[in-house]
């Protein structure tokens, strides 16, 4: 037997591809935000609020991954904004390459930030990098307060966790969900984690997302 | 099942040190991190059905986990036939 020591990289095709994005996004200077939770957490409503609420501050363009259906692109575009729906046939999360197709459909050069909103599923989009600027996590309480526990990469990995659905808490009695473990838990994996509860559906809580949004664009933009 | 696609993503990389070295891989060694995410079984299982057919086929993949969460998926070694 003969033994051969290599350290290579792995994942290098994807890689390839994410580095291509990432320096094609910093070059127009564009905010890029990949949104990574299960399906049904409201990725879709939070998206199509942000927009609405966000008209004539900033403009928005999103990249919608979904194993089947233009469902969510139709929704977007019901908003005002360019939409590129990605089909993945199957496949469990949003490759690079993929992203760097949906790019050259999306009027970029016009657009101040850009959503990912990757397949529903809290494991394996988080091992693939997109190029994006950052991930952000949706956790909805009806999902249960053990989830950062249970699926850690993902909760390590974001740079913004969002709470949804927060009215549901407000009902009394629907749902068994401790807030606090949830911070506590995201903060242990994750120290820097920005935390914001919300309700996509009432409004409650998103002007502190909001503002994030406009303070880290200003600061993208401030970058040379 | 990400490991699919970094089955493959492995299986190219070792079948292009097999034609370098020109001999036949019979195992290899990986190590990665936390966030990596990788199951043992599911990537063992989705590089043998990668594998199958090409000179790859029946290898035996050793996977190492760094305690360094954000330790990146490494190709670290790779045994071959003697000659």
């Amino acid at each position: 037997m003969q033994k051969k020591t290599i350290s290579k990289k792995i994942l290098s095709a994807n890689e390839e591809y994410a580095l291509r994005n990432r320096r094609f996004l910093a070059g127009q200077k564009k905010l890029c935000l990949n949104l990574i939770s299960s399906p049904g957490s409201g990725k879709t409503t939070i998206l199509a609020r942000t927009i609405s609420e966000l008209k004539g501050k900033i403009k928005i363009g999103v990249i919608e991954g979904d194993i089947q259906t233009d469902f969510d692109a139709q929704k977007i575009r019901a908003t005002g904004a360019p939409a590129v729906q990605i089909n993945t046939a199957g496949a469990c999360h949003l490759s690079a390459a993929q992203i760097s197709t949906a790019l050259e459909n999306l009027p970029v050069k016009d657009l101040d930030i850009i959503f990912i909103e990757n397949v529903g599923n809290l494991v394996c989009p988080s091992a693939f990098e997109l190029g994006e600027t950052a991930k952000v996590v949706v956790l909805s309480v009806a999902e249960g307060d053990d989830k950062p526990a249970k699926y850690p990469a993902i909760f390590a990995k974001s740079k913004v966790l969002l709470v949804n659905k927060i009215d549901l808490l407000r009902a009394g009695g629907l749902v068994d969900f401790d807030i606090e473990r949830v911070k506590a838990d995201a903060r242990k994996l994750n120290k820097g984690i920005k935390f914001f509860p919300i309700s996509a559906k009432t409004g409650e809580g998103m002007k502190l997302w909001y503002d994030w949004l406009l303070k880290t664009i200003e600061r993208q933009f401030s970058q040379k | 099942m990400h490991e699919t696609m970094i089955a493959e993503s492995l299986l190219a990389a070792i079948s292009e040190e097999a034609r370098k070295h020109n001999s036949k891989p019979v195992s290899a060694k990986i190590s990665c991190g936390m966030l990596s995410a990788v199951n043992d079984e599911i990537l063992c299982f989705a590089f043998d059905a990668a594998a199958k057919g090409t000179p790859c086929e029946g290898m035996r993949l050793e996977i190492e986990h760094k305690a360094k969460p954000d330790a990146p998926l490494l190709l670290e070694e790779i045994e071959f036939e003697a000659d």
